[in-house]
């Protein structure tokens, strides 16, 4: 899973979020290191709502700007929870050999 | 007009960038998007997020043009090529072998005036690329399409490394001038591996048709490369023109009423374009290498036409189907009308 997908997912994974809140949320979760531009958010939004992962929810006028949140699926809870497993492990394993989480060195 | 909406207006102009049918159901959502996140007194869009839309849009078309292809005839067109071309390349197997062995009217004209093919079967060192073909094609029918599509890499490899040995020793003409074949051959490895495969092609087509258009298109392809013993000039052009054109417009024209058949000739529309052109290229010499154009040259000039043809068909097929289908509402905003392809016949 890319990075993208993986902060996009994370962001939902709380709650349903609009695109804008998506952006500024990835923005935080990843601490400033990745910037999501609208036309990025938007192709993957477009592919995890074809793969299932995501569907679009409420819908609602802000300033006279449709709003539309975005919702993680049970298949995208599945793939998320997949996916932290695998990076855990490879981090677990990491941290063993430098020595960092107090396993053999 | 304010400064909003000026910057509004170029938001627009760049998700023109996007299909119709995303465009309808994102646009105003995008836009909202876009101007939440533009720096206060803002014109117009950053370069970057400029590059970004661009680059969102193509690589949300690439996404539709693929999933819309699921449900458009283009699987059904390359199983139909996983099991028509492996019997087409048997059947020209067949067919060089028998020309190797009683090579007959092609012995008596000198080379100018033989046909690319008789003189492609007296000259080719080895036979045993072709060889691979009947095998090829038997694997496939069986179901073994995997197996059935690694023999025809071999082949076509094993191509590769005798035509290179005959350009580079004796021929240079001889080893470029039969280039057409092995651009079937890569779609019938496309049709072998890729999509629902031969078994597929074949429940798509029907045994009969198969054969029938197997056999058809070894006598095209026979009849354009035959033609030049004994004609020459002005006489060639005419029967050409005359008899083998109106044939493979009848014959297009026939394939061109299912939707899988139109996709098939989008895809044979590349080794089609190819023979054209040495045939083109070959005049008046009737071979490549009397022709003033060096046979590498025109291999390099051939494969980008050839790819091009096949490109603008592929991309012109949909949207050209859906404004004969419906030429009013084409031109609505909002989704487009979902294709259903009708079985081959339909």
């Amino acid at each position: 899973m890319r990075e993208p997908t993986f902060l996009i997912l994370t962001s939902l994974a709380a709650a349903p979020q609009h695109g804008y809140g998506i952006m500024t949320d990835v923005d935080r979760i990843s601490g400033g290191r990745v910037v999501l531009r609208a036309g990025t958010l938007y192709a993957a939004l477009d592919r995890l709502t074809r793969d299932g992962l995501i569907t679009a929810g409420r819908e609602e006028a802000v300033d006279g700007r449709l709003r539309r949140y975005y919702v993680i699926s049970d298949e995208g809870k599945r793939r998320l929870a997949a996916e932290v497993a695998r990076l855990r492990r490879n981090t677990e394993v990491a941290a063993t050999r430098l020595g960092l989480s107090g396993g053999p060195a | 007009m304010t400064r909003s909406s000026e910057l509004s207006d170029r938001y627009r102009r760049l998700l023109r960038w996007y299909p119709a049918d995303h465009r309808a159901d994102h646009e105003e959502e995008m836009l909202g998007v876009l101007l939440a996140a533009a720096r206060p007194g803002q014109v117009r869009p950053a370069l970057r997020d400029s590059a970004d839309l661009i680059l969102g849009g193509l690589r949300v078309r690439a996404a539709h043009t693929v999933a819309a292809a699921d449900g458009t005839g283009w699987r059904d067109a390359l199983a139909v090529t996983g099991v028509l071309l492996p019997l087409v390349m048997s059947l020209g197997a067949v067919r060089l072998a028998l020309l190797w062995r009683f090579p007959g009217y092609g012995v008596s004209v000198s080379p100018p005036n033989m046909a690319w093919d008789v003189r492609f079967a007296q000259t080719h060192p080895d036979w045993s690329d072709w060889a691979a073909w009947p095998l090829v094609a038997v694997v496939a029918l069986l179901g073994a399409r995997r197996l059935a599509g690694v023999g025809a890499v071999a082949a076509l490899i094993w191509w590769a490394v005798i035509a290179a040995q005959q350009y580079v020793r004796y021929d240079k003409a001889g080893a470029i001038v039969s280039v057409w074949w092995p651009l079937l051959a890569v779609l019938a490895i496309a049709g072998l591996f890729a999509g629902p495969g031969p078994r597929r092609g074949l429940t798509v087509l029907g045994r009969s048709k198969t054969l029938l258009m197997a056999v058809g298109m070894l006598l095209a392809t026979a009849t354009v490369t035959i033609l030049p013993v004994g004609a020459v000039g002005a006489e060639r052009v005419f029967v050409i023109r005359t008899w083998a054109v109106p044939a493979a417009a009848l014959a297009a024209m026939l394939a061109a009423c299912s939707p899988v058949g139109r996709r098939l000739l989008a895809l044979l529309s590349a080794p089609a374009t190819a023979i054209v052109i040495m045939q083109e290229t070959s005049a008046p010499g009737l071979y490549p290498s009397y022709s003033p154009v060096d046979p590498v040259t025109t291999l390099f000039l051939m494969l980008p036409i050839c790819v091009t043809v096949f490109v603008t068909a592929a991309l012109a097929l949909d949207p050209a189907e859906r404004m004969l289908r419906n030429p009013r509402r084409e031109n609505r905003p909002g989704r487009p009308p979902v294709d259903r392809p009708t079985p081959w016949g339909g």
